[in-house]
């Protein structure tokens, strides 16, 4: 529950668990790779940024070097508005309502993440079908997150804005290319505190050198296996700010994935602060009214 | 068939002479055939699994790795703690189960990540202080853990909790008992639901950049990713061809994985932090085979071992002779070498059966041997040198020892009807195995007799040492045909009332009850069964084919229905269900401020579809313990008391019967739809009785087949029929004698039938063999029934006895259902042996049964004294 939902863009370094990682500090090239994380995790991601957004989830079979569904994928469809706050522009709020499938078209989420660790995000939740609010109130946070975004194989986890602070670093290779771009590769391993919280115990991360866009990570669970292959595809610079249209998550333990992709796209437009309340969700005309002006900015 | 019967006897009698002959030549092809055999012992592998007694496209186990394949493991390890102060709410008790909890669920936290543990098998973790939660308070939704990081502080508090749990529709019986002395852990683990190429990368250290760029290059080799492309709309057509080569191959369980499991397991529950406050009993698959590992199978090589030796001390005590000790005891265990090496050779996989090949060759090995070994020293003592008394015994003894080993491997040979891989397997082995047992004694130990023989060849004895056994022998050699009548009016009386006994006699496996009832294991399950809701678990899984099919509230009543059904009907058997149902009615009642009114499934779609949304939204991880992803598949789980499969069969049956019925109409809607029994438990009660039946079938068959064979070989219906009674009538006793103690047949007691159909034949044959020859000789019916009961008979009791006092080690066993299988073979021995002595030679006197000699002035050329 305590998801930041709908950073979907970021999952710049996805997160990890594991003790024995006091010695890593010592390591002299530590201090390059956590460099490298704080640009990876410091890139500009725009201010605002307005979508609508496809995520498909289904189990997967290899059909020459295809990864194809071996089922007919879920399909939820959503829009999704966001925008930035705070000193550093790292406080976000977001709005996020599902247009398919029909039976849960209208349910809504609003929420607002924060920089400061210590601050819990707060998540509110609308049921169309109820015509109900309902704030989100979650346990413990010293737990594993459970929850997945709408059922998929994103994991809450895997869409958070991980602190630098929660890992130590290593960099595994300087010169690596992928997708044609050269890397960095990337070792995150979690601090104890961290690892209490972390579905996972390790993550390794290929960084575009010059774009900062992670393009692809490995996250290992706590079992020490390899539990999660994420991509990035498509890259393209909107407005300024490089953007993966795709991301796909390959669940290599479940042989299930999920893939998102950027129907349509717009940075930095502006949005309206009123826009981003429990108004958005109760009231529909409300709604509406700014949505369609925000959908004239899609590209 | 008599000429053929006496040409085969001469054929015996030619043998020793002709392996004497050629002896080198025979010792060499001996030798050389052990070297190659026995390299295949090597091969040999036992599989414990359940799974090995399905063939591998059997829809019985397709249909069971599809929900494994959706649902994960169904193996889960209930917990139960009792708390020492008497409440599992005190803050003594809770800080405990907390602590326990944590440290199964960060047990990694201490260990280097990439050092794999046995831990790892363990998925979740969920008590009393973790269990799911959901309340809403104003317009604040609680989704959260029961207890959580928070525990209560003051009484009050505590008591509040209590109260609850209590009221909770799912946790009593789950996490709590009604009086809350017990709680319960739940323990999800992967075992049986993981997939062998699962590997974890064991590098020696993270930090070391070697190792990582290793890890690097593994991750490169698997496959480049760059080149894939990831297509989420086209293709899924072709799911079947695509999902026919991906269907999981999940990690057949064997017995040691869950005892490495349990070792890094249970000095967990032995830490002195929690048994101050705590008293653990662990149930479930993995505590029960880790018995079985530690204590069960430690015990049973023990009394196999004791067995043995205790074997070579009765043959020593019957024989007084080291080599007569020695040559029957080779036999046997080159017999069974050879077998074992045969299988590996074979690249068949042997399941447990194997134990009861070890018995059948150690029975019909020994039997062979002893009936040699008896004849010989019988034959010397009446004053025959070496040679001759080889080719005497030989000729008595050799076409018996044939006869009685073909009848039990055709009687073996026969489970090759039952559609079960393994048995099939065993039955052919077996009857290997016998039929080798054979050829040893046959060509072999006469070899080994004039290497080593009993008494020393030129040595002549006087008939002055008469075996004491010899006098007891012929101290009842005349009880038979003197009161022919008694003895049969007695057996009778006997038979009847063992009939009656026996006819109250369940076929029933319980595999909890086969446990000693003192043991940990026994008092879990009790407690499980008496205090929460039981220690088994049923799956049935639902497959309705199409997507979302479980949002609609059509199906969810039905389930209902089914929920309600199984409490009316079996309210002493089934403790709880467990299905999306209870999620959609507390989901709901969460939505409507904890209205009691509203635990209910709401009938509209929309609705209800939202509602397990938003049960998903907070815990997708439990959602997917009911439901699959796409809402086309769904579980329902029956947790029930432990009980044989005597009441599981019926009950399984019943239920998918219901089932049926209770989800035909939504077929219209549904037409792919399908409900079906699933799950270790529901597997298993059905193979436990499918062997048992088939076990029964086939040695009915086994029966009816040796009967047949014993008719053609003596060509007479007459004594057909006649030798029949005396080898129903120890099954008679041991069923009687188990009806009369209420001791049920399972898989494992029902191997009694075959051991016993096996010894009491081949004691009949011996004897018949030797009355036959004795008629042939020229005796009459008393005459040839003395000399019977002395020559065979002394045979035929040193086989009983050796093998009754080898059984009886097993009532040492921890394993219940062996120690009464050791008892009762050993009692049936026995009795075969009294029947032989005193029942056929009755049977024989009243209906005259004399091979028809009366009718012919036949006489024998060689003549054999008797004194009358």
């Amino acid at each position: 529950m305590k998801g930041r939902l709908f950073i979907l863009t970021i999952m710049a370094a996805i997160t990890v668990a594991t003790a024995g990682t006091d010695k890593a500090m010592a390591n002299s090239t530590d201090l390059d790779a956590r460099t490298i994380m704080q640009r990876a995790f410091d890139r500009d991601d725009g201010r605002t940024q307005v979508s609508a957004q496809k995520l498909s989830t289904c189990r997967y079979a290899m059909k020459g070097k295809n990864l194809v569904c071996a089922e007919k994928p879920r399909v939820k469809k959503f829009e999704s508005i966001k925008k930035d706050y705070g000193p550093n522009e790292k406080d976000t709020r977001s709005v996020s309502i599902l247009v398919e499938p029909p039976a849960e078209r209208g349910i809504g989420f609003l929420q607002y993440d924060y920089e400061d660790e210590n601050k819990d995000a707060d998540q509110w939740m609308y049921l169309s079908a109820f015509g109900k609010v309902k704030r989100i109130v979650s346990g413990n946070e010293n737990e594993p997150k459970e929850g997945s975004f709408f059922g998929s194989e994103f994991g809450y986890e895997d869409m958070e804005r991980p602190h630098l602070d929660d890992y130590t670093y290593q960099l595994l290779k300087e010169e690596e290319v992928y997708q044609g771009r050269p890397c960095w590769v990337v070792e995150s391993l979690p601090t104890p505190k961290q690892a209490r919280k972390s579905n996972y115990s390790r993550s390794i991360s290929w960084i575009d050198k010059e774009r900062l866009l992670t393009l692809k990570s490995i996250v290992y669970n706590r079992q020490g296996k390899r539990a999660k292959r994420i991509t990035m595809r498509k890259v393209k610079q909107i407005d300024g700010v490089w953007v993966a249209m795709q991301v796909n998550v390959n669940n290599l333990i479940s042989k299930r994935m999920s893939t998102i992709k950027f129907s349509h796209i717009a940075i930095n437009v502006d949005v309206d602060d009123s826009f981003l309340t429990l108004r958005t969700l109760t009231d529909g005309a409300f709604r509406e009214r700014h949505m369609k002006t925000y959908r004239n900015t899609l590209q | 068939m008599e000429k053929y019967l006496d040409r085969v006897n001469q054929f015996f009698e030619q043998v020793p002479d002709w392996v004497r002959k050629y002896r080198v030549a025979v010792w060499t092809i001996f030798f050389l055939a052990n070297v190659v055999i026995l390299s295949g012992v090597s091969w040999f592998k036992i599989d414990m699994t359940l799974e090995s007694y399905f063939q591998q496209d059997d829809p019985v186990k397709r249909a069971y790795d599809r929900f494994r394949a959706q649902f994960g493991s169904d193996e889960i390890i209930f917990l139960i703690y009792e708390a020492k102060d008497g409440d599992i709410f005190s803050n003594n008790s809770l800080q405990a189960v907390k602590r326990i909890q944590n440290e199964l669920l960060n047990y990694r936290l201490t260990i280097p990540a990439d050092q794999p543990s046995e831990l790892d098998h363990i998925i979740d973790v969920t008590s009393i202080v973790n269990a799911d939660y959901m309340e809403s308070q104003g317009g604040d939704l609680l989704a959260r853990h029961f207890i959580g990081d928070q525990l209560p502080q003051t009484e009050a508090e505590r008591e509040t909790l209590r109260q609850m749990a209590l009221a909770h529709p799912s946790y009593p019986g789950l996490y709590i008992s009604d009086d809350s002395r017990f709680g319960a852990i739940v323990i999800k683990t992967d075992f049986g639901a993981y997939v062998e190429e699962d590997i974890v990368i064991s590098t020696e250290s993270t930090n070391d950049l070697g190792s990582a760029e290793r890890r690097i290059e593994i991750e490169a080799e698997e496959f480049d990713d760059e080149t894939i492309e990831v297509d989420m709309e086209s293709e899924w057509n072709d799911v079947s061809e695509l999902m026919a080569d991906q269907t999981p191959k999940f990690h057949r369980m064997q017995i040691d994985d869950y005892g490495l499991f349990m070792r890094e397991f249970q000095p967990i529950l032995e830490k002195k932090d929690y048994t101050d406050h705590l008293k653990f009993y662990p149930v479930g698959n993995a505590p029960v085979m880790n018995f079985f590992e530690e204590v069960v199978f430690k015990d049973l090589l023990v009394i196999s071992v004791a067995s043995l030796l205790l074997i070579v001390a009765v043959l020593w005590i019957l024989f007084r002779s080291v080599s007569a000790v020695i040559w029957p005891v080779v036999v046997v265990v080159v017999s069974f070498l050879w077998v074992v090496g045969l299988i590996g050779w074979s690249g068949v996989i042997m399941t447990m059966m194997i134990n009861i090949i070890a018995f059948l060759i150690l029975a019909v090995g020994v039997a062979d041997a002893i009936h040699i070994l008896s004849g010989y020293l019988f034959f010397r003592q009446q004053n025959q040198d070496h040679e001759t008394a080889l080719r005497s015994v030989f000729k008595k003894s050799g076409l018996a020892c044939f006869l009685t080993s073909f009848t039990t491997a055709i009687g073996l040979f026969s489970l090759v009807l039952v559609p079960i891989v393994p048995v099939r397997n065993f039955g052919i082995f077996a009857a290997l195995g016998v039929e080798i047992a054979f050829l040893i004694t046959v060509f072999i130990l006469p070899l080994m007799l004039d290497l080593w023989a009993p008494v020393a060849k030129n040595v002549t004895l006087d008939d002055g040492r008469i075996h004491p056994l010899q006098r007891l022998l012929r101290m009842v050699e005349h009880v038979g045909y003197d009161y022919a009548k008694t003895v049969i009016v007695i057996f009778t009386i006997l038979s009847v009332l063992l009939l009656i006994a026996g006819s109250g006699i369940k076929v029933n496996s319980n595999f909890v009850e086969i446990l000693p009832p003192g043991s940990l294991i026994r008092q879990s399950v009790n407690i499980a069964d008496e205090k929460l809701n039981g220690s088994q678990n049923f799956e049935i899984l639902l497959d309705a084919g199409q997507a979302d099919a479980f949002k609609d509230p059509d199906l969810l009543n039905r389930m209902a229905e089914l929920e309600e059904y199984l409490y009316e009907t079996y309210p002493e058997l089934v403790g709880k269900t467990t299905s999306l149902v209870d999620i959609a009615k507390s989901s709901y009642k969460a939505l409507h401020d904890n209205d009691p009114a509203k635990y209910i499934i709401p009938q509209e779609q929309e609705v209800l579809a939202q509602t397990l949304f938003l049960y998903n939204n907070a815990n997708p991880k439990n959602r997917r313990l009911f439901v699959s992803d796409d809402y086309s598949q769904a579980r329902f789980t029956v947790s029930a008391k432990n009980q044989g499969t005597y009441i599981y069969s019926p009950f399984v049956e019943d239920i998918q019967n219901k089932v049926d019925t209770l989800f035909d109409s939504a077929k219209d809607k549904y037409p792919d739809l399908n409900v079906q029994l699933t799950g270790g438990m529901s597997l298993m009660c059905k193979l436990l009785d499918y062997i048992s039946w088939s076990q029964i079938k086939s040695f009915g068959l086994a029966l009816t087949v040796i009967s047949v064979l014993l008719l053609i070989v003596f060509g007479s219906v007459k004594i057909g029929i006649i030798a029949l009674f005396p080898n129903l009538m120890p099954i008679v006793f041991v069923f009687g004698v188990m009806g009369f103690f209420g001791i049920s047949l399972d898989t494992d007691t029902l191997l009694i039938a075959p051991l016993i159909i096996g010894i009491a034949i081949d004691d009949t044959i011996h004897f018949l063999t030797h009355y036959r020859a004795g008629l042939r000789a020229g005796s009459d019916i008393n005459g040839s029934i003395r000399l019977t009961v002395r020559e065979a008979g002394q045979a035929i009791m040193f086989t009983s006895l050796v093998l009754s006092i080898g059984f009886l080690t097993f009532m040492f066993s921890q394993h219940m259902s062996m120690r009464n299988f050791g008892v009762l073979s050993s009692l049936a021995i026995m009795l075969a042996l009294v029947t032989d002595l005193l029942l056929l030679p009755a049977l024989f006197k009243v209906t005259k049964a004399d091979f028809g000699r009366s009718k012919r002035y036949d006489t024998g050329s060689s003549t054999v004294s008797v004194e009358s």
